[in-house]
Order: C-alpha cells, then sequence, then structure tokens
C-alpha cells in the first residue's frame, strides 16, 4: 500500500467513525426514557455525551492535533467530561441540578463583571444586547435573582475527590493528571515540547524555544475514540441500556490496524501489489 | 468619560463559604415553582376557554366550573387547579355533570376542551368529555399553537389565564386585597399590555400566582404535570 492510499483510507474510516459515533448518540438519546419532570438529567447526561461526540468529530478530523504537545489538550477536556459524567452518575437527580445551577451561577459572575465594567466606561448596561441575552438565556432556566453563585468547583470538591468516589482514580492517575501538565502550560510541558536545548557548548544547556510541526500520530486519534467509547460503556451499564448499533471505536480499531498492516506489508514487499 | 464603580460585582449578595447567596434567597420559607412545568398544566384549561371565547366569557365559564365543583367538594385544595380535581369521587363528578347541565354551560365547556381531553385521557378533569365530541384532525396542532403562547409568560394569553385565577379566588372568597393594592382593579386587565395600569395588575398576578403553589390551594402530590408532559413526549417524541 502506497502512502497516498494509506492517507485516503484513514479519512475514510474517520468519516465513518464520525457518522457512526452520532448514531451512537442518537441510539442513546431516542431510546432512553426519562421521565420529563426530571428532565434536568437527560440534559445534563446527554448533554454530556453529547460534548464527548463533538470534541471527538472534530478532532477526529485535525490530524494536526494528534501529537504529543496538542493532543493532551483535547485528551484532558475528554478525560474531565468523563470524570464530571461519572460522578453524576452516582446520584443523577441531585448532581445534574447542580451542574446546571453552578453554570447558571457562572454565567451571572460573567455578566455582573460585564456589567460593572460597562458602567465604568461610561456605558448604560441596560443596552446592551449581550447582557440582555445572557439574562434571558440564565431566566430560561432560573431567574437571576434565585441564583446564587459558586466561587469554587461546582460538585464543591476537587476532581480527584471526585474520581475516587466515581470509582475512576486510575483513569484521574493515568490520564486526566497526566494530561493535565499541556493544558495547563506546565514546565514538564513546556520544557519538553516547546524548549530545545541549544547544541552550543557556550551556553551551558541553555534551552531556548523551538516550534515543532508534528508528524500525526494515529495512538492519540484512538486514545480520544477509546474516552467516547469508555463513556458510552459507562452509561450503558448505569441505565442498563442496550445500544442497538454497534460501538464505532471498535470498527475504528479494526480498520486503523487493517490500514497500518496493509501499509507496513506493502512497504516490506514494494512489488507486491503490481504483482496481484 | 469613564467614571469608576467602586462597589463590589454582586454586593448585595451573602458570602457563605464559597457561595454568594442572592438577597432573595436569605428570606426562608420559598419555594421555587416552575411555571413552564407546574403552572401551566394546573390551568392549561383556561387558556383553552378564552381561546375559543374571548377573554370575557372563557372567565365567565370557567368560574361557573369552579364554583360548582367548589359547592359540590369541600376539599381546601382550589379547583381551578386541574391536580385538585384527582381527589374527587365517582359520586362527586357525577354530580358536577348534573350541576353544569343545570347552569346551561356543560356543553359550552366539553366543547373547546375535547381535543385537549382526547389527547390526554388521564387528566383529572376528562370526566367532564363527552364522547359525542370527536378529536379534530388537528387536535395536536391546536394544543401545540395553546402551549407556544402560553409559554411567553408575559405575553396576553399566559397573563388572562393567571389573571382568571385571582379572579376565581377572589369571586369565591379565597383572596382578600388589602385595600389600595392595584389587584383591585383587575377587570382594567383587558386593556393589557397597552396601559400602564394593566402592565402593573398583570406583574401582580404573576407575583401571586407563585404565592398560590402551595398544598393550601392545590394537590401538589398529584400526578398531574408528570402525566401532561410525559404525555406530551409520548404523543411526539423528541428524536433527533
Amino acid at each position: 500500500m502506497e502512502n497516498e492510499q494509506a492517507r485516503l483510507d484513514i479519512t475514510s474510516a474517520i468519516s465513518i467513525y464520525i457518522d457512526n459515533i452520532y448514531l451512537e448518540l442518537k441510539d442513546r438519546w431516542n431510546n432512553w426514557d426519562v421521565d420529563l419532570t426530571r428532565k434536568e438529567i437527560k440534559e445534563v447526561v446527554c448533554g454530556i455525551l453529547s460534548r464527548q461526540v463533538a470534541i471527538l468529530t472534530n478532532y477526529s478530523s485535525s490530524p494536526n492535533l494528534w501529537n504529543g504537545d496538542m493532543a493532551p489538550i483535547i485528551l484532558r477536556s475528554l478525560a474531565d467530561n468523563y470524570i464530571n459524567l461519572a460522578w453524576i452518575l452516582r446520584n443523577p437527580e441531585e448532581r445534574s441540578r447542580k451542574f446546571i445551577l453552578h453554570g447558571l451561577g457562572q454565567a451571572k459572575l460573567t455578566l455582573e463583571h460585564r456589567k460593572k465594567q460597562l458602567e465604568n466606561d461610561g456605558f448604560d448596561p441596560k443596552n446592551d444586547p449581550i447582557i440582555d441575552a445572557t439574562e434571558k438565556w440564565i431566566n430560561t432556566h432560573r431567574y437571576t435573582f434565585w441564583t446564587e453563585v459558586n466561587l469554587g468547583s461546582w460538585s464543591e470538591m476537587n476532581t480527584r475527590k471526585m474520581a475516587e468516589e466515581a470509582g475512576c482514580i486510575d483513569f484521574y492517575n493515568h490520564v486526566y493528571q497526566p494530561f493535565s501538565t499541556a493544558s495547563h502550560n506546565m514546565w514538564n510541558h513546556i520544557s519538553r515540547y516547546n524548549l530545545t536545548y541549544s547544541e552550543n557548548p557556550l551556553h551551558m544547556f541553555l534551552l531556548k524555544p523551538i516550534v515543532v510541526r508534528f508528524d500525526p500520530e494515529l495512538e492519540y486519534l484512538e486514545l480520544g475514540a477509546k474516552y467516547l467509547s469508555k463513556m458510552f460503556k459507562l452509561f450503558d451499564t448505569t441505565f442498563n441500556f442496550k445500544p442497538k448499533v454497534e460501538p464505532s471505536f471498535e470498527h475504528l480499531r479494526n480498520e486503523l490496524n487493517r490500514i497500518e498492516a496493509e501499509f507496513r506489508d506493502g512497504k516490506d514487499n514494494p512489488g507486491k501489489d503490481q504483482n496481484n | 468619560m469613564k467614571r469608576e464603580n467602586k462597589s463590589k460585582v454582586l454586593g448585595d449578595h451573602k458570602k457563605e463559604g464559597k457561595k454568594l447567596i442572592p438577597p432573595l434567597m436569605g428570606l426562608g420559607n420559598l419555594r421555587e415553582t416552575s411555571y413552564t412545568q407546574i403552572i401551566i398544566p394546573e390551568i392549561i384549561w383556561i387558556a383553552i376557554l378564552n381561546k375559543k371565547y374571548g377573554i370575557q366569557r372563557g372567565a365567565e365559564l370557567g368560574l361557573e366550573l369552579v364554583r360548582s365543583v367548589s359547592e359540590i367538594n369541600s376539599s381546601k385544595y382550589f379547583f381551578a387547579f386541574i391536580s385538585s380535581y384527582e381527589l374527587l369521587t365517582e359520586q362527586d363528578q357525577e354530580r358536577i355533570i348534573e350541576e353544569l347541565k343545570r347552569k346551561n354551560v356543560l356543553e359550552l365547556i366539553q366543547k373547546p376542551l375535547a381535543n385537549f381531553l382526547a389527547l390526554y385521557p388521564q387528566c383529572p378533569i376528562s370526566f367532564l368529555a363527552d364522547s359525542s365530541f370527536k378529536k379534530s384532525e388537528n387536535a395536536l396542532a391546536e394544543i401545540k399553537d395553546v402551549l407556544i403562547d402560553l409559554y411567553d409568560q408575559v405575553g396576553r394569553s399566559a397573563t388572562f389565564m393567571m389573571g382568571d385565577v385571582i379572579y376565581f379566588l377572589g369571586a369565591l372568597g379565597r383572596l382578600r386585597l388589602v385595600d389600595g393594592s392595584v389587584m383591585q382593579k383587575l377587570p382594567e386587565l383587558k386593556d393589557y399590555p397597552n396601559t400602564q395600569i394593566s402592565k402593573m395588575i398583570a406583574s401582580g398576578i404573576r407575583a401571586s400566582m407563585y404565592a398560590f403553589m402551595n398544598d393550601q390551594f392545590y394537590n401538589s402530590k398529584g400526578n398531574w404535570n408528570k402525566y401532561f408532559w410525559n404525555r406530551g413526549i409520548e404523543l411526539e417524541p423528541c428524536v433527533i
């Protein structure tokens, strides 16, 4: 198999994967019955699933992100989303509501900061379309005068504690925590990916900036797909949901393995394609 | 010109740990009631009558129903709210039908509610339905139109629907207004939203409605609103 053919096959596999993950989401939304008077549960749970699918949809079609420098930003967000869901699912009614109310509180706080800034700049906040739209959005959930603002974490505990309570501390330790260094732009990431040693012996191993255009690594795509798959499985186990569509991740992984094998085979036997 | 506002953002909120609590929540003993989830299903029947007959005749017929039921059943619950009807006995229901017939209003109430009751057969007021009134082809579209109007809580339909509840409460002696209250001018609501006084009354109505959504007036343990919303999604599933 030639490079170009492999590239085309991967593009095709990803296109199918993107269609399939949407079908997986659709299956769960359409076939999971929830009492509408407790609609926050369905909105939050499926909102989080939808978020994971949306991230994967865009990430899958952005090969320039599949490298050790950029992928962790996305992968950490996927891990964060997973831990949120895992924690919510331990008490969906109470925690879905908590999740919503915290979001409304944050929107209200941002709104109040904007009002103050406009006043300081000599404008009337009452004429500001952004304030008007945000206020209306908050009020569709709950009146702003009822909305409290929580300056801490939405769950009132840190992510590690959430992961512990939700039974996914290993995922926190091996995924969330290491990928946090990239998304928080910490030294142990920057020094390895965004700096390089000066080769000049006069410079005492001075680290100097480097901007690398990394080649895409399929492993990073697979990791993202795995975290989405993990989320679907968590949903299915919690709600005893029997999916009507095939899991996308397994299909993607098989396809990528096949393409990789054919590509390797083609490299080892350069004349093989022509002979057959 | 810039003028520095040194006041703190959300300065009127009380800080409790990491939370900023709005002043209203500090008053205590207040319960949040969802207009959409609770109030609309409880009194949608009034909006349906108003839509058919206009606000005056709709209010008159609505009052006749609520008055008749209140005379027959002495429950503390107020019979503008559909959940209250869950507590009626079959005997009560038969007597209500007889009373409405005697007042020559039964058919007038049945007709506009026919589509609604056909779509929501487990509605606690379904005993009012007359099987000779068949559900029309556009029954669902009709109910959806009513709901779309009612979602606008400050719109005319919602305002007159809630205004009628206040009117019924006053007419049946369950509400006494203090002297000077703008609510004493309730009839002027008819001009809503074109006059200042009607807007003030409407605002009073909206605020008052929430005060009546408690166990003194409506059967909060009833199943109606749960049934209403789940029936809606059964009639037209929300799929992607």
